[in-house]
């Protein structure tokens, strides 16, 4: 059976306030949003991620699980979130799916070239999308095992 | 003949005249021997005659004394007659000997003292025989005993064996000196033998080395003579040989192969009157006629003339004086070119050069102008008299004539072609100063007088206009291309957008209805329901246009990624993915056998869906619908084909049916946004392949496509 209660930290990077709403109401709906943080966008990403400013608190010993990542967004869009994140020895292990409206080539091509972990279009029909989003969490909170924490390297 | 050899030849006169001298003297020695032989032969004949007169002598002598003896002691009268007869008989005999011996006084002397004896001694025999007649016998014997008579003999034998001494040591001496004279004349005459035979051989010899000599001189005459002749035979100009009277001596074989006649038609002839007259031209014959008197020639002598069996040639007539050693008879040569083919090919050069579409300009290595044509003249606007002869450099602009010279002497150093238009900027100057840009190629051209250089002149304004139209153009089009990249880019950004922004309300929509239906569904009435409901059916509607429309423009802004495709494995994976549309439904499909084709896999993929998922959606009226995919042949061309027996339409909107948001169906009866079939040309069209449909209305439609590539070459796999 699924380990739902295992600790889980989400992050969402989505500008959209009604994507944020639909996606937490997704995730809601698949039992999977223990811990869900949302940044509205790229600049406030990356601090969470990072652990600096605002989220100079957080710890690199415990790294979001998860980072469902918009590919358009304001200050630093989607793609630059991506490269920092996975340019970092700190923070590239982390998965990340983009979920966007887009399906163009180019954002497919250089989302994977980045080092993208999954690639979801959000689909118009809200049944597909919740269950596209069901299936994410399911699969990289539930199925996938994560990295070691980075201290546990050293 | 070696030099040696004529030294030699030359020794010849001299030692056959010394062998005549040798032979002369010879003779005259001979007969100088022979006549001192007849001389002394004639001595010894004289001496022999004396000696037999003197014997004579003594022998009546003895006649004299025996028959006077006789008669006296016998006293017989028989006894005196050869006593009278001696008697009378030696007189005679002394008289003969004075005349034999006239010479010789010595025997005069003797003959001198013999006649007295002879006198003494017939006087006592006569004194005896009287006394014998008149005393008797004894006192004719006293007498006898007496002795006068003996004594008187004795000294007549002496004297006669004195004078028969006397000449036989003449005759000795004689002889002594024969044998002499005759021993040398031996010897002369052995050693003129020897020196004449000597000479004769040394003649001989020479005269032998001069016959060989003279025949190796006359084979080397010979070989040269054939030699020259075959040279003659071999000279490709007719050649023929007249005499003084021009007559023809003869001909060689180029003459009979060219005017196609034989020996027999020509030797001894007239000149003249050789075959039709034709030679006969009148400003030929003085030319002719005072080549011999005059020792003349002339050359190059033009002749245009018909011949018998050749037809009108032009020849070239060349003749001078021919010296033949030994041949003391005066010829003239006369040797004929035939130039018809060069006078041919002159005019067609002329022509070529006249017809050409280029103004040509032949100039020397110096750079004058050799010929020009008639272009020459029309875009430079001189005359071609006052071209000729000039420096190319006159075509030239004045700033340019000192560069071009010296390019020119490059060149004509170097002579190679030179394509037109290659590296420089070349400028013509007319007649009335107008400069105009200029092409030019040149060529060497090699003739007789030497290289020449020819150049092809055209005219480039016209061009040159054209070229700066094309660049102006072209200009333009790179603005135009720029503008459309801007534009496509625009587009680019635009259907980003739209997939993006468009998009995310729709979603919105449809989610948030979808909550509201299911999270409030108590607090709305049936007909809120229904509402929302349609609501959300709007929204996925408007998605599913914005995402086909979105799928039409990436075909668009795609680049093919061309493969070899099964197209067999494209329908199976497309009917895969049609599984859950297709489920409940009757449905049969035939695959027929499908080809391997060069395209774009994805996109071909999308063609088959949208056709394959348009016959499931159009036969579902259908009890049972029958789907059919193949390959047949239309013009050498392999068509693929899905047919169905779904509700057609009817042909007359045919041409609508590829236009984007296109229907032919009502939205209520066949969901749709219009889009797909667009989308099937458009990736069709891509391939460069084309696409059709054939149709009627509730009889099922047949859509075709081909692919420029592949399906016509691969076999169904």
């Amino acid at each position: 059976m699924m380990d739902i209660t295992r600790e889980v930290e989400i992050l969402l990077v989505e500008d959209n306030p009604d994507d944020v709403e639909l996606t937490q109401h997704a995730l809601r709906a698949g039992k999977l949003c223990n811990s869900i943080h949302v940044t509205r966008d790229g600049e406030e990403a990356l601090d969470f991620l990072f652990c600096r400013g605002l989220h100079a608190d957080r710890s690199f010993d415990r790294p979001v699980q998860l980072v469902l990542l918009d590919l358009k967004l304001p200050k630093v869009d989607g793609l630059e979130v991506l490269r920092t994140l996975k340019n970092d020895p700190r923070t590239r292990r982390i998965p990340v799916i983009i979920l966007t409206s887009s399906r163009e080539e180019k954002d497919l091509i250089t989302g994977y070239d980045l080092g993208a972990n999954g690639y979801a279009q959000k689909p118009v029909d809200f049944d597909e999308f919740r269950e596209a989003v069901r299936q994410l969490g399911l699969y990289w909170l539930v199925v996938n095992i994560p990295p070691p924490p980075l201290h546990g390297e050293k | 003949m070696t030099l040696l050899e004529i030294q030699k030849s030359k020794l010849i006169l001299p030692s056959f005249v010394l062998a005549v001298l040798v032979l002369l003297l010879a003779g005259l020695g001979a007969y100088r021997q022979g006549r001192r032989n007849v001389a002394a032969e004639q001595l010894v004949r004289h001496t022999f005659q004396v000696r037999g007169e003197l014997n004579t002598t003594l022998s009546l002598m003895q006649d004299v004394e025996t028959g006077s003896r006789g008669y006296v002691i016998s006293g017989e009268e028989s006894y005196l007659e050869p006593f009278n007869n001696a008697v009378q008989l030696v007189p005679q005999e002394i008289q003969r000997l004075r005349q034999l011996t006239a010479d010789n006084p010595e025997q005069q002397r003797r003959l001198d003292a013999l006649e007295p004896l002879i006198s003494l001694r017939v006087r006592t025999a006569e004194a005896d025989i009287v006394a014998r007649r008149t005393r008797g016998p004894s006192a004719a014997e006293q007498t006898l005993s007496a002795g006068q008579g003996k004594r008187s003999m004795d000294a007549i034998r002496g004297t006669i064996a004195e004078m028969a001494a006397a000449e036989n040591r003449l005759l000795e001496h004689r002889s002594d000196e024969l044998r002499a004279s005759n021993a040398q004349t031996l010897a002369l005459f052995m050693a003129l033998v020897v020196l004449l035979a000597g000479l004769l051989t040394a003649v001989l010899f020479m005269v032998r080395r001069n016959a060989a000599a003279l025949q190796r001189e006359l084979e080397l005459t010979e070989k040269a003579r054939v030699y020259a002749e075959n040279i003659v035979d071999t000279v490709r100009e007719p050649l023929l040989v007249l005499d003084a009277g021009l007559r023809v001596q003869s001909a060689n074989r180029s003459f009979y192969q060219i005017f196609r006649v034989t020996p027999q038609q020509t030797e001894g002839k007239l000149l003249y009157e050789l075959g039709n007259g034709q030679w006969d031209i009148p400003a030929l014959r003085p030319l002719l006629a005072e080549i011999l008197p005059q020792h003349t020639s002339f050359q190059d002598f033009e002749v245009e003339e018909d011949f018998p069996g050749i037809g009108r040639r032009t020849m070239l007539l060349s003749a001078r004086k021919l010296f033949r050693v030994g041949n003391s008879t005066d010829s003239v040569l006369l040797a004929i070119e035939d130039i018809t083919e060069h006078k041919k090919a002159e005019a067609m050069f002329r022509g070529l050069l006249e017809a050409a579409p280029d103004a040509m300009v032949i100039v020397n290595r110096q750079g004058d102008i050799v010929l020009v044509n008639a272009q020459v003249e029309k875009l430079f606007g001189y005359g071609r008299e006052e071209l000729i002869g000039r420096k190319i450099e006159i075509l030239v602009p004045e700033r340019s004539r000192q560069e071009h010279a010296e390019r020119r002497s490059e060149f004509s150093a170097h002579p190679h072609l030179r394509e037109m238009g290659v590296g420089l900027e070349l400028y013509g100057l007319s007649r009335d100063n107008r400069e105009f840009p200029i092409d030019v190629r040149l060529s060497p051209l090699e003739t007789a007088e030497g290289t020449l250089i020819s150049g092809a002149i055209r005219d480039i304004t016209e061009r040159k206009r054209a070229e700066d139209r094309l660049r102006k153009l072209n200009a333009e089009l790179e603005e135009r291309a720029v503008a459309l990249k801007i534009a496509n880019q625009e587009l680019e950004a635009f259907t980003y957008s739209v997939s993006h922004d468009l998009r995310a309300p729709l979603r919105h929509i449809d989610g948030f209805s979808k909550i509201l239906q299911e999270d409030f569904a108590p607090h709305l009435p049936a007909e809120g329901q229904r509402m929302v409901q349609r609501i959300r059916a709007g929204a996925r509607n408007a998605g599913q246009l914005v995402d086909d429309l979105l799928g039409l423009s990436q075909v668009g802004r795609r680049e093919l990624k061309l493969e070899v495709v099964g197209l067999k494995g494209v329908v199976e994976a497309v009917l895969r993915d049609l599984e859950g549309e297709a489920q409940g439904r009757d449905i049969e499909w035939r695959v027929g056998e499908l080809p391997f084709v060069e395209c774009d896999a994805a996109l071909i993929k999308q063609v088959m869906a949208n056709l394959l998922s348009n016959a499931l959606k159009y036969t579902r009226p259908r009890p049972k619908a029958v789907i059919e995919v193949g390959t047949r042949q239309k013009d050498g061309q392999a068509v693929v084909y899905v047919r169905d027996n779904g509700v057609g339409f009817s042909m007359k909107y045919a041409d609508k049916l590829f236009g984007v948001f296109q229907r032919l169906h009502r939205a209520e009866d066949f969901e749709g946004t219009g889009v797909g079939l667009a989308t099937v040309q458009r990736i069709v069209h891509k391939h460069g392949g084309r696409v059709w449909a054939e149709a009627e209305l509730d009889k099922g439609a047949t859509f075709c496509f081909t692919l420029r590539r592949g399906l016509e070459d691969e076999g169904a796999a």
